[in-house]
């Protein structure tokens, strides 16, 4: 069952964000589930909250914008664009929440890998706080070695 | 926390140099010197990071007239811990319905190729 199988944890030192898991079903289909807004719609958001608007036109710097809804019928947008895209392999893109006056909020990279497992899909999902757009190239290089002594400081502040 | 304080740190920490900088007070507090010295960068550009920082909210300096020690302070970092954890929750959450939703359509996939398979019967 690929709920046993998930491993998934915050990357080691890292305010940014890592989950891995293991689908069970082959990239083809888990890709099409990100990249189709139809199917979006259908899981793309947390338990008890629903997706009635969902659009994006998948192609690298092409948009993409949906609307959550939450239980309480709040809705709740987002969206940002498209950067990078490998059929099967590879999605990239941007992804900001709006404010509640509508601009939108703090940008994140999205960057989710799908590699195939002998027709199940192990997801690589990955999001990087604090990467602004085109700034990408001057963070690489270790800045989570940068944050390993943060990281041991943080649990001793209040 | 406002979002924009969130915003404020975020800005603050995007960048390589600050976020060392950072790393190093997480040692203890020390001057600008000191600070300066790992980095190939003068003196005044590391001041200029330090006023970054200490806008932020992020480090305080001490008030002595010739050593002005920096000292960190890392509540706000803790709110980005914070948020990030929040994230990692919601994504989560995210992929628990993917995975039910994939089982959904590959038992579809597989009831109409029965189907199928049945017709031709």
């Amino acid at each position: 069952m690929a709920a046993r199988s998930n491993k998934s944890a915050a990357l080691a030192g890292a305010l940014d964000l890592t989950l891995v898991r293991v689908f069970d079903a082959p990239p083809s289909l888990v890709f099409q589930c990100w990249a189709d807004p139809k199917h979006m719609q259908r899981w793309s958001a947390p338990h008890g909250f629903t997706v009635p608007h969902s659009e994006g036109e998948l192609r690298p710097g092409g948009a993409w914008r949906s609307c959550m809804k939450k239980p309480d019928g709040t809705e709740l947008w987002l969206g940002g664009v498209y950067r990078e895209i490998v059929k099967d392999r590879l999605l990239v893109f941007t992804h900001a929440w709006d404010n509640p006056d509508g601009t939108p909020g703090h940008e994140t990279v999205v960057t989710v890998r799908f590699d195939d497992l002998g027709g199940k899909t192990r997801l690589t999902f990955h999001q990087a706080p604090f990467e602004n757009t085109g700034s990408r190239d001057g963070h690489a290089g270790g800045w989570s070695e940068c944050f390993e002594r943060l990281d041991a400081f943080l649990p001793t502040i209040a | 926390m406002s979002s924009d304080q969130l915003s404020a740190t975020f800005s603050a920490l995007a960048d390589p140099t600050r976020r060392a900088i950072l790393a190093r007070l997480a040692t203890g507090e020390t001057s600008v010197t000191e600070l300066a010295a790992p980095f190939e960068i003068s003196k005044p550009a590391v001041t200029k990071h330090l006023k970054v920082l200490e806008k932020a909210g992020l480090i305080s300096r001490g008030r002595h007239a010739q050593w002005r020690p920096c000292r960190l302070k890392a509540a706000p970092l803790k709110d980005v811990s914070n948020w990030v954890e929040q994230y990692r929750r919601h994504w989560e959450e995210r992929l628990d319905r993917l995975d039910e939703y994939l089982k959904e359509l590959q038992a579809q996939d597989k009831s109409a190729q029965e189907k199928k398979h049945g017709r031709k019967k």
